[in-house]
């Protein structure tokens, strides 16, 4: 109750000030007539076909153009160069960067969509899009995280499959003795490694962070960044400890794909993986990967953390701003959400639909739908106010120090907080 | 003119001083000093600029480096990946063999992995297959399939240029944004290296390159822009609000045929465009120099320093800027820091320098106000010695000419006291000694006077004398004749006459003595030896002595005792004082006759018990015709012991009376002896003195 009532005076803020906000956005400065409707988002699916031809048939006078510009910091970067290139697109996919966009002005807010669904949306599944009571961007789909474990790894090193870790220091026991009897074919554990300004790597370790309420921020709408949270530094021994356990090479790959295959191919045991992964792992041909709730430390506690959320916004700046929210209000519509776990195998936004799905999915897809309807504990990413690019990067040479070095944790994380203050 | 002259003169003495003196050294040592650490900094300053040029330039290098391998890395690998068989095959299938979902699936994948690590996949936009007409037959962005791309510049340039091609950056949001393409020709096979049967295209998105830069940038004091072939700035570290804007000048031509390539963003002509033509005049000139100045903005009011170094692989320009405050920086807190230690050592050399001068001087000031002091007569007015040095000598001396000064002042008064006594004293003296001598020559004009009366009366005496003697002699001599014709009345008269002549003659012979001893001419004096003349003079008075009835006694104790003296006066000095002794000295007569040696002076002492001579009578029996015996009882003319005197003092000696009345007289003359060496020095011969006797 008290959740619903939070959610209604937050409603009626983010509309009030959203549309206080639009009435500042400034002309496009599009270099004469444009009839192409842009969107920036994967386009080669059953899903995001459908959205187009449906999106295309309410307008045909529109040329829909729909253009991969990828995902994280590359997207982020191609659609600042777009937005300063004078034509940025209608619609932009995103995950981690409209609150930024947001806080330059480079967004449509939207409220008004946003209120014909709001008791149904997930709520930390904008929340990252969320800037000074308005809200940038709306989800198409979420994720969640669980822990996957490949049981013929497991079960070759002598272990009993049907009895995950709960604890860190079971999956650590595990993990070493699955490295010891694998003798260098196969591992504990599948650890990404940092680096640059990805946040592939910071989504996992974010989920173990989360459990000890130490996550690397020093808000709490984790805005501003806090490095050296002592709190956090269980998480970064257990990630030290346990890097023993990552197949060798895989840290230093950020090959995302590659990383977290070599699950499903064998030669790691235990890793962290987003919703998606049960569809990933079955057209991997992986016929033995289970899923479980993430081990937990025993002084803290179980916490779900938003990943594969993908939203989607408009630059303000774009010449077609109403259709631009069109095309986004389509993407809430009953139809699209059911589509969205049956053509992309991802977990849709609505509470209704989940609800629905969760009586027909297979077990494993349940845990994650479980995790995103009932976890009061769901979070998000940190969504860095200020400098993002940096910020990340200052965060992956933490990590990046964590597990490659033998250095003091302590002196690790007081260097990456001199680092970002001296950003600031 | 007085308030002219004042100035002029104060700063005369202030240029003449010794300190202002001083100080100019100091300051002339400092100017030259400084003058050295400018001249030190100017060259330091000029290394500096270089190194920071070379170190800018250096920066350049390394990241057109990256961007150029990346290039070169991306154009070998895609390369290779056209040799891939399943792209060949793809491009050689058919209609319905290319729709075969696992064969397209494969094939997918296979231009997935056709990528340069560590580079994110995702800034690849897309990649496709391009047949040889040109028509997409494959693309990771379906959207693009089907399209015909053959009039693309990618295109023709694989397809025409037989190798790996990379477009010039397109602007086209409908397509991707902002992006260029690698374009490989796709080959049959290695045999028949000219059969191109069709195009692999990748489009890569421009933030690739951005990334790149920003990762070569970061952590480094430098910025960083990439310019392409038209000029566009596709790449800024710095402000990302100058992205994407030419910074040239386009006519409406050229605006026109860059737009229909996608060569320029999709902005307004006003917006196009930020000229900075210097800029591009440093870009196009970048062979020549590549480190120059110039704005990197429109409107700032400062000049970056930039490198600009022009890609291998691609015709952009990639210019690394450092704001003129950094990049001046080090050479500004150098000089900064060298200027303030130059002013620090003026300052501290300023300073020191008077406080140096001035202790330095103050010495000789204190000495020169010590010296004015005792100018001025404050002769106790020290110097302090505050040094061993020269200046420490010269205070010590002037202390020791000011403690004479003063010792001498001091001592003066009392010197010029006693030298005015002492003057006083000599002028008393020469008073005295004026009057005295004035008294001398009274008593020797006196004398002279006297003298030259007592020679006129010698002169007359003696030729009175003589005029006496002759007729005295011819009448004694006649009386004695006629006595003999006489009666003895008549010769008792005559005889009385006689007596009366010859005492008239007697006195006539004396006063010619005394004459002759007034006036100074006396006989060569002789050695005479004392006691042989006493015996030889009692010898000849010793009738007299016997007519007179006298006792005398001869003590003679001088013997081989010598004076030098006239024989004959001696001798009558002595008889005149035996006629004395004789004459006034009652019966019996008693004289003695004695001679005694005192030390150096030998003494004739003749004593008689006379009458005696009152006492008040003693100093004047020497003057001439003065008799004690004033009634004439016995005869004398008063000239006797005067003549004895006259001759004493003749000899040099002296003559003394004691004298008794009634007990006798004794009268005492002192002669001086003469030795044996005395005489033979004199070349006389002892023997024919004692002859003399």
């Amino acid at each position: 109750m008290k959740r619903r009532i939070s959610s209604i005076i937050f409603l009626v803020l983010t509309i009030l000030v959203g549309y206080q906000t639009r009435t500042l956005a400034s002309p496009p400065r599009l270099q004469g007539d444009d009839n192409t409707f842009i969107v920036w988002g994967p386009s080669g699916l059953e899903l995001d076909q459908y959205i187009i031809e449906t999106f295309q048939a309410r307008h045909p006078e529109l040329d829909v153009v729909v253009t991969d510009q990828g995902w994280d910091e590359a997207l982020r970067q191609n659609l600042e160069n777009a937005i300063l290139m004078g034509r940025p697109p209608d619609v932009v996919i995103g995950e981690n960067y409209f609150r930024t966009f947001a806080a330059e002005g480079e967004l449509l807010p939207l409220d008004d969509v946003l209120a014909k669904y709001f008791d149904d949306i997930i709520p930390a599944t904008y929340a990252g899009a969320v800037y000074e009571g308005s809200v940038y961007a709306l989800p198409l789909f979420t994720g969640v995280f669980a822990f996957e474990r490949n049981c013929s790894v497991i079960e070759l090193a002598g272990l009993d499959c049907d009895e995950p870790p709960q604890y860190w220091d079971e999956l650590l026991a595990e993990a070493a003795a699955i490295t010891e009897a694998g003798t260098g074919t196969y591992f504990g554990y599948t650890l990404q490694g940092p680096g640059g300004t990805a946040v592939g790597s910071a989504f996992r370790i974010a989920v173990f962070q989360a459990q000890l309420d130490a996550l690397p921020c020093a808000d709490e709408a984790c805005t501003i960044p806090r490095f050296d949270n002592p709190n956090a530094r269980p998480v970064y021994e257990l990630l030290r400890e346990i890097t023993a356990y990552t197949p060798p090479g895989l840290i230093d790959n950020t090959n995302e794909g590659q990383v977290y295959e070599a699950l499903f191919r064998g030669i790691s045991a235990y890793q962290i993986a987003g919703s998606w992964h049960v569809g990933w792992a079955a057209s991997a041909g992986c016929d033995t990967c289970r899923y479980s709730p993430i081990p937990i430390p025993r002084e803290g506690h179980s916490a779900g953390l938003l990943v594969g959320n993908v939203l989607y916004g408009a630059p303000s700046h774009a010449p077609h701003p109403e259709l631009a929210k069109e095309w986004i209000e389509l993407l809430l519509s009953a139809e699209v959400q059911e589509r969205v776990f049956q053509q992309l195998g991802r977990l849709p936004v609505r509470f209704s639909t989940l609800r629905t799905i969760r009586e027909t999915v297979d077990p494993a897809t349940a845990t994650f739908i479980d995790e995103l309807l009932y976890n009061e504990n769901l979070t998000i990413l940190p969504q860095w106010a200020n400098n993002p690019r940096e910020t990340w990067a200052i965060y992956n040479d933490l990590l990046t120090a964590v597990v490659k070095t033998d250095r003091p944790i302590q002196e690790i994380m007081a260097e990456a907080q001199a680092a970002i203050e001296a950003l600031e | 003119m007085l308030f002219l002259k004042w100035p002029i003169l104060s700063a005369r003495k202030l240029v003449t001083s010794f300190q202002t003196r001083l100080l100019g050294i100091f300051l002339l040592n400092t100017l030259l000093t400084v003058t050295i650490v400018i001249g030190f900094n100017q060259w330091l300053r000029s290394r500096l600029l270089l190194e920071a040029d070379n170190s800018l330039l250096v920066s350049a290098g390394q990241i057109a480096d990256r961007i150029d391998e990346f290039h070169r890395s991306n154009r070998q690998t895609f390369n290779v990946g056209t040799k891939l068989p399943d792209l060949v095959a793809f491009i050689q299938a058919n209609e319905e063999e290319r729709n075969d979902t696992e064969f397209r699936r494969r094939v997918r994948n296979t231009l997935a992995l056709l990528e340069v690590e560590p580079w994110d996949e995702y800034y690849i936009l897309s990649r496709a297959i391009l047949d040889e007409n040109g028509t997409n037959i494959l693309d990771t962005s379906p959207a693009n399939i089907g399209a015909d791309e053959s009039q693309q510049e990618y295109f023709q340039a694989a397809l025409l240029g037989g190798s790996v091609n990379i477009s010039p950056i397109q602007y086209r949001p409908e397509r991707g944004g902002i992006y260029f393409f690698y374009s490989v020709p796709i080959r049959l096979n290695d045999t028949i290296p000219e059969r191109i049967i069709g195009v692999l295209r990748i489009q890569v998105a421009i933030a690739t390159i951005q990334n790149i830069v920003f990762d070569s940038v970061r952590g480094q004091d430098i910025e960083a822009a990439v310019f392409d072939a038209n000029y566009v700035r596709v790449v800024d570290t710095r402000n990302r609000n100058l992205l994407f804007r030419s910074i040239t000048q386009y006519s409406t031509e050229e605006l026109t045929t860059l737009r229909s390539q996608y060569a320029l963003p999709p902005l307004s002509d006003d917006e196009v465009s930020l000229p900075l033509p210097d800029l591009v005049e440093k870009l196009a000139n970048s062979d020549k120099e590549q480190v120059v100045s110039s704005y990197m903005a429109p409107n700032i009011n400062s000049e970056d320093r930039l490198a600009i170094v022009k890609l291998k692989t691609v015709p952009w320009y990639l210019v690394v800027a450092q704001p003129a405050s950094q990049y001046y920086g080090p050479a500004q807190q150098q000089t900064q820091g060298i200027l303030l230690l130059a002013i620090a050592l003026t300052v501290i050399s300023l300073f020191s320098s008077y406080f140096v001068s001035r202790r330095v001087t103050r010495p000789i000031r204190v000495l020169t106000a010590a010296a004015r002091q005792v100018a001025d007569g404050k002769l106790h007015v020290k110097a302090p010695i505050t040094s061993q040095d020269e200046v420490g000598t010269l205070a010590r001396t002037f202390n020791l000419m000011t403690t004479e000064l003063e010792v001498a002042q001091a001592t003066l008064e009392e010197r010029v006291e006693h030298r005015t006594q002492e003057l006083s004293e000599a002028n008393q003296k020469l008073k005295h000694e004026i009057a005295e001598r004035e008294r001398y020559e009274q008593r020797a004009l006196d004398l002279a006077f006297e003298h030259e009366r007592r020679r006129i009366l010698s002169e007359f005496i003696q030729k009175a004398s003589h005029e006496f003697r002759t007729p005295l002699s011819i009448i004694n001599v006649k009386s004695y004749l006629v006595k003999r014709l006489l009666t003895a009345d008549q010769y008792h008269h005559l005889d009385v006459i006689q007596e009366q002549g010859e005492y008239i003659h007697g006195l006539v012979n004396r006063m010619v003595l005394m004459s002759r001893l007034d006036s100074g001419v006396q006989a060569p004096l002789e050695y005479l030896q004392i006691d042989g003349l006493m015996r030889s003079i009692y010898t000849r008075k010793d009738d007299a002595f016997k007519e007179a009835n006298a006792l005398v006694h001869l003590e003679l104790q001088a013997p081989d005792t010598w004076v030098f003296a006239d024989p004959e006066l001696l001798s009558i000095a002595v008889q005149n004082i035996l006629d004395n002794a004789l004459k006034h000295s009652p019966a019996p007569v008693e004289i003695s006759i004695k001679t005694r040696i005192n030390g150096e002076m030998v003494s004739i002492v003749v004593e008689d018990n006379g009458i005696g001579i009152p006492p008040e009578l003693h100093d004047r029996v020497f003057e001439r015709f003065f008799r004690v015996d004033e009634a004439h009882t016995t005869r004398g003319f008063g000239l006797g012991l005067p003549i004895v005197k006259r001759i004493i003092e003749n000899t040099g000696g002296s003559i003394e009376l004691d004298s008794q009345v009634g007990k006798g007289t004794t009268i005492t003359i002192k002669l001086g002896i003469k030795t044996e060496k005395a005489i033979s020095l004199d070349g006389h011969r002892l023997d024919s003195l004692a002859a003399t006797d």
